[in-house]
């Protein structure tokens, strides 16, 4: 495969697992190949990485859903910025343009209020584990990216 | 009969347009004239509608996903959908310097009304002071405006402020959100009118409730925000199809009118164009002219008309404006509801805010979530993206905005001029505009 058969692989890795970590859902080919248009207009900035350790944020994200919703979560309190962000919300966009409701971002929980408010205290509570676990995992990384940027610098 | 031609198409163009070929004048319009996109599925309701589109996020989000609002944009959120595009998409003639001001202008048939929200609210006595007319005086006109685009509303506790003219239709159905509120509104309004000085309202709209000639009434389709597929919402472009019945009237788009030409009496004697095809240059004369191309546009060819009859720039004193604040709102009672898509998207309740001096009164326009693209707002709740959805599922039916508009001012410190561009020599439309400091943040 040539680098550009590489690049639309990756794509459509990244995209099936941004997906499975936003709705549960597989992509269909539809969302697939817009997701790749996407990344192909000129001067799309969704491959361009602020430094070394956007591009790490990015790959970590790649491996699994669960590494998607960490390095999600890591990035909206340190790193709003980020790659990974940006791709999210561009899948984001595409999927509640093609997606048909009411089933998509229309609540059929209608819960007691109560119980919401349970659930949205639970919800707290999990970003507060994933956040911790964020930092665990890729405050090291970080660091690891600063000290290895001024050990180049310095030689 | 004089010869009469007007430039522009927006909302007072037409309008006059269409009141003096009923008099039998010969009328001739000149316009750049972005036609608008052709109306796909035109009877399908929001709910069906994205599985209907052969290339939903093409029409969503627009060819290049310039619709997409990344985590970088600062600016207003106050996107509008590819389809409307070129309802503000400038031409290369028109060059704008401004300083403290973001203009908007249109080069579309109908003008910028072709993306407005429809709220039509006739000015009181207190706000027609500095004019040499009162309501009664202009009430006929705003009677026979009404009957022309269609106007909803109610007699409601808004009559107080605004006037209460003729051919008013029954407003049209309330989204659940709205009618919440306005019921809530009902149960404190002792408290709010005489403690606040808080009244609200059925909005006034320029959105059909019933068929009227050939145009059919909401049907609650929910795809406002994209453009009315049964034109119930009114757009002056409605008007100009209007027009074009007729066969005294002329209408030549596709041209960029730059100027006029006047003699030593001061009578306007043509107007010169270019077109935006070829570039040619065309020159029309002319024995009445309608400049209706809008405050900023309008300005430009009265300036550069002045500068090439008379090689003198001059400066235009007293912008008007009001000062708008944007605030949102959740509605904690509202949690956990699922919205129905499928009901007219814009403001349906209108507040206002009674200050000492009538004139001063804030106006405030209330518009509850429905199908608006809701990515933007998603990305700003400060979760994961996961979990923020799941947040948002629960609060969107409770979620809305109030644009709250303060009243006109004119200052007189604030200016439109022309500033020649000395690299290209073109004439560039200048606007100075300063806030008063008591305003500034």
């Amino acid at each position: 495969m040539n680098s550009h058969d590489d690049f639309l692989f990756t794509l459509n890795q990244e995209c099936h697992i941004f997906c499975y970590y936003l709705i549960k859902q597989e992509p269909d080919d539809y969302i697939l190949e817009k997701y790749q248009k996407a990344h192909q207009i000129e001067g799309s900035t969704l491959n361009k990485h602020d430094n070394v350790f956007d591009a790490k944020l990015l790959k970590i994200a790649r491996l699994h859903h669960y590494a998607a919703r960490v390095v999600d979560a890591y990035s909206v309190v340190f790193f709003k910025h980020s790659i990974v962000r940006k791709k999210l919300i561009l899948l984001l966009a595409i999927l509640e343009s093609c997606i048909p409701i009411p089933h998509y971002l229309n609540s059929s929980d209608q819960l007691p209020k109560s119980v919401l408010f349970l659930k949205m205290w639970k919800c707290l509570m999990t970003f507060c584990i994933v956040i911790f676990l964020g930092m665990i995992i890729l405050l090291p990384v970080y660091i690891t990216v600063i000290i290895g940027q001024k050990i180049f610098h310095k030689w | 009969m004089d010869r009469i031609l007007i430039v522009g198409s927006g909302a007072s163009g037409v309008h006059f347009a269409l009141s003096v070929l009923r008099k039998g004048y010969d009328v001739t319009m000149l316009d750049v004239g972005k036609a608008r996109p052709s109306i796909v599925v035109p009877s399908t309701k929001f709910s069906e509608f994205k599985s209907q589109l052969t290339d939903p996020v093409d029409y969503f989000l627009g060819e290049n996903f310039e619709a997409v609002v990344y985590p970088n944009f600062e600016a207003e959120y106050y996107a509008f959908p590819p389809s409307k595009t070129y309802v503000f998409s400038r031409v290369a003639p028109l060059k704008i310097e401004s300083r403290g001001f973001a203009p908007l202008v249109s080069f579309a048939q109908g003008g910028l009304a072709e993306a407005w929200t429809g709220a039509v609210y006739p000015f009181n006595d207190d706000e027609l002071s500095d004019f040499p007319f009162n309501y009664k005086d202009i009430e006929p006109f705003y009677n026979e405006v009404a009957k022309r685009i269609g106007v909803s509303g109610a007699y409601d506790d808004l009559g107080k402020f605004i006037p209460l003219h003729e051919n008013l239709m029954d407003p049209l159905l309330l989204d659940q959100h709205s009618a919440m509120l306005l019921a809530e509104y009902q149960k404190h309004k002792g408290v709010l009118n005489e403690q606040l000085k808080c009244y609200l309202g059925r909005s006034r709209i320029a959105t059909l409730s019933k068929d009227i000639n050939q145009r059919q009434g909401c049907t609650y389709l929910g795809r406002c925000l994209w453009g009315c597929p049964v034109q119930a919402l009114y757009t002056p472009s409605i008007t100009l199809n209007e027009c074009k019945k007729f066969s005294n009237f002329l209408y030549l788009p596709g041209l960029y009118v730059s100027h006029f030409q006047y003699n030593s009496k001061g009578h306007i004697t043509s107007v010169f164009a270019k077109s935006m095809e070829d570039n040619k240059s065309y020159e029309f004369p002319v024995d009445k002219l309608i400049l209706a191309t809008g405050t900023l546009c309008s300005s430009k060819i009265f300036l550069e008309s002045i500068f090439r009859n008379e090689n003198k720039i001059i400066k235009l004193h007293g912008l008007m404006d009001n000062r708008q604040v944007l605030i949102p709102f959740m509605n904690l009672k509202m949690i956990g509801q699922p919205y129905n898509p499928d009901t007219y998207q814009y403001h349906q309740l209108t507040l206002v805010i009674e200050r000492d001096r009538p004139r001063e009164n804030a106006h405030g326009l209330i518009t509850t979530l429905k199908s608006a693209m809701i990515h933007p707002l998603i990305q700003k709740i400060p979760f994961d993206l996961n979990t923020s959805m799941w947040i948002f599922e629960q609060i969107r039916s409770g979620l809305g905005l109030v644009n709250l508009n303060f009243y006109d001012r004119r200052r007189k410190d604030n200016y439109i001029t022309l500033q020649m561009n000395h690299a290209t020599k073109n004439l560039n439309l200048s606007i100075n505009y300063t806030p008063i400091a008591s305003t500034r943040l």
